[in-house]
């Protein structure tokens, strides 16, 4: 696909100060964390906030990673196809969908209770760092309307890879 | 929000909640800045490249309401705070939570700042309409748009910090 539209603020151009620690961000929150992992709830997330670049970007990655289809397509239903995840995978969504969805109420001890009983303090705040850090990609990305399959670095001809929470 | 949060943890925290009633577990749930200083470090990174090229007093009416709407105490108790130092009227900081009803107590260029903040932090709720993201850039030029957008966005990543780990406001 060709990419022909043009974004409605050139946001990582015109602040170019944001692009590197919120990529710091993210390359922090990652570390220790399954890769696999980090690409549903980067999925999860994205389709919370409505950003098309982002879905179409982590999606993407998701494929490349060896992630299937059906888990991808079931992910907005995760708690209907509990099978098909893990009781891991299940505690870090649970945790994604709260602190995505602050404005409605809170992260709940049960919630809260549940990722740490799988992932550890440390874990847990790396998990939060990184549902944290793609709420932040949304926010921008959505903001701003970039076009899916755009560029996120600061220059114009930034060469590859493409940027974001990658 | 660049104070380190880790003092706090003295504050004991049980299953069956505080001796002051409250309806959940409160006091922090874990001291994520020194569990985790790389991601600290990024934060404040984040936090000192957002704010460039703003006007302080808009920078904490667009925080303490940002924190309103993710309801985080520590944030709101911290920018109400901030904001008073800075100057900033009790009114205005009152009458926040109700902007829209209290036109005349802000610019025509705060309202619009304010505007854009509430979409940004709902994006659940849809998207950034045209209408609010029009009406900001016609008080913003391009490049204090992009830096307002960072802002809003920093403030929801200190706020889901805040909230996910509890951090619990200081005393008065």
């Amino acid at each position: 696909m060709t990419v022909t539209e043009t974004p409605r603020l050139p946001f990582y151009r015109l602040a170019p100060g944001i692009h590197g620690p919120l990529l710091a961000l993210t390359r922090a929150a990652k570390k220790d964390l399954d890769p696999a992992l980090v690409e549903l709830l980067l999925i999860r997330a994205s389709q919370l906030n409505h950003c098309a670049f982002c879905l179409d970007m982590h999606v993407t990655d998701a494929r490349k990673a060896g992630e299937t289809d059906e888990r991808i397509a079931l992910l907005g239903a995760w708690e209907e196809a509990t099978g098909l995840y893990s009781p891991e995978e299940q505690a870090a969504l649970a945790l994604t969908e709260a602190v995505t969805l602050l404005p409605q109420g809170g992260v709940p001890d049960e919630v809260y209770d549940r990722a740490a009983a799988h992932f550890g303090d440390t874990g847990t705040v790396r998990l939060i760092a990184l549902i944290t850090a793609i709420n932040s990609w949304n926010r921008i990305n959505v903001a701003a309307r970039i076009p899916v399959g755009a560029s996120l670095a600061p220059a114009e001809a930034a060469p590859t890879p493409v940027g974001g929470a990658s | 929000m660049t104070t380190t949060p880790t003092p706090q943890t003295t504050t004991p925290a049980t299953a069956s909640g505080t001796a002051e009633g409250a309806a959940h577990r409160h006091g922090p749930r874990l001291p994520w800045a020194k569990l985790a200083p790389d991601v600290y470090k990024a934060m404040i990174a984040l936090d000192a490249a957002a704010k460039q090229g703003l006007d302080p007093t808009l920078v904490e009416l667009v925080k303490i309401r940002a924190s309103q709407l993710n309801h985080c105490a520590f944030c709101i108790d911290m920018h109400i705070r901030d904001a008073r130092k800075a100057g900033e009227t009790e009114q205005r900081i009152y009458l926040l939570n109700a902007w829209e009803e209290a036109a005349g107590h802000y610019t025509d260029k705060e309202q619009a700042a304010l505007a854009l903040t509430e979409a940004i932090t709902l994006l659940t709720d849809g998207f950034v309409p045209d209408a609010v993201y029009d009406r900001a850039a016609g008080h913003f030029g391009d490049t204090e748009l992009a830096q307002l957008i960072a802002l809003i966005t920093t403030i929801n990543a200190w706020n889901r910090f805040g909230v996910s780990t509890r951090m619990a406001p200081g005393r008065a």
